[in-house]
């Protein structure tokens, strides 16, 4: 079984970006699929998002709506963004640089958009 | 550590993290020095989950040893990999509201099928492992601090923090049925205490996990049928993964239930 990594670096709502790798990660949730956010990404693991003045889905649900879903947050990232203080959602687990990269290297395809 | 929703959040950032937990199960054993530690979870920003548990309160350095605080101590023997707060009864437990059903998005798995979010208010928090016997078919999720529900085919989880998530179901009228039914017997069970009801069939047998199962008799997991590879998995002779097939999308309700299934035995 191939395994993907797909590796967001985009804050949630700037762009389709992420809605876009949310969306192509949950069709592989059975082939093994990890959602790496880094850099601006981890703005995604942050719990309570609110998206309807942007009037575009809430991404946050998606997350909760698929909790099988493999979402690791570069702790390096949010700690540089002063999120460490802040409430993510229950389904992202934290990792540390080493083991982010290690997640990369053992999937068979890394898909950055 | 005050206890400040602040501390609440450093401390569940800190225990979110598998180095760091695997830290903290160490330190449970035993004080330790950081080369023991080290040779058990490696070298590479050790330093750094220290540091995140020190901050968090939950261990201090007393000369070349590690030990857990007060504070650590109390939190791992909750067990709670996540700092909610664990209850033994419902007293001061508010009654649930439904708030918000948000969000509609097709199953994958059946387009004619939803999966909702819904949300309650206020939210359950540690109180929620309680409502496990409340329920037929559920069980609590440490690792997501998710109560999760079977009813028929539709398979509901209550986080703690008050979202619901439901799959497979046929529209709104049902989904808020099944809410209020849940509300409801929150509700109940706040005021006149937990009742629990019979579990339903908490022992599994190989007909109902066969039931599942895709009944191609492919023999790609090793076994004559379907049926010899249902009843090898009651006995845990063989795991569900040897039955690749389920992984195609067709089967994704099946694998779900399977999965829920293989729980209880």
């Amino acid at each position: 079984m191939k395994t993907v990594f797909y590796l967001q670096d985009s804050a949630p709502y700037g762009s389709e970006k992420v809605y876009g790798a949310l969306n192509a990660a949950i069709v592989c949730i059975k082939m093994g699929v990890t959602l790496g956010l880094y850099e601006d990404g981890v703005y995604l693991a942050l719990a309570g998002q609110n998206s309807k003045p942007l009037g575009v889905p809430n991404l946050a649900d998606i997350l909760y709506a698929y909790p099988d879903l493999n979402v690791l947050a570069h702790e390096p990232s949010l700690n540089a963004r002063g999120l460490m203080m802040e409430s993510l959602i229950e389904t992202v687990e934290l990792v540390d640089e080493i083991d982010f990269l290690n997640a990369m290297e053992a999937s068979d395809f890394v898909v950055l958009l | 550590m005050s206890g400040s929703p602040a501390d609440v959040k450093l401390v569940g950032n800190a225990m979110a993290n598998a180095t760091r937990r695997k830290i903290m199960a160490m330190l449970i054993e035993n004080n330790r020095n950081k080369e023991e530690i080290e040779k058990a979870v490696g070298a590479s920003m050790l330093d750094y989950h220290i540091q995140m548990l020190q901050q968090a309160g939950l261990i201090e350095q007393k000369e070349s040893t590690l030990v857990l605080t007060d504070f650590g101590k109390n939190f791992t023997e909750t067990r709670a990999e996540k700092p909610v707060e664990v209850k033994k009864n419902l007293t001061g437990t508010k009654p649930i509201d439904i708030v918000e059903i948000r969000q509609l998005l097709p199953c994958i798995a059946d387009k004619t099928k939803f999966r909702i979010i819904a949300r309650m208010e206020p939210s359950l928090g540690g109180a929620l492992k309680l409502l496990e016997p409340l329920f037929p078919r559920a069980r609590y999720s440490e690792k997501i601090n998710a109560l999760i529900i079977q009813k028929g085919n539709v398979l509901l989880t209550i986080y703690s923090t008050g979202n619901v998530t439901m799959t497979m179901i046929k529209n709104q009228e049902e989904a808020t049925q099944i809410l209020e039914d849940i509300r409801r017997a929150v509700n109940d069970a706040i005021v006149k205490g937990i009742t629990p009801v019979p579990r339903e069939k908490v022992k599994v047998d190989h007909n109902e996990i066969y039931e599942y199962l895709p009944k191609t008799n492919c023999q790609i997991c090793g076994e004559q049928s379907c049926y010899s590879f249902a009843i090898k998995l009651v006995s845990r002779d063989t795991e569900l993964a040897k039955c690749t097939p389920l992984l195609d999308a067709k089967y994704s309700t099946n694998l779900e239930h399977l999965q829920a299934i293989m729980e209880y035995l």
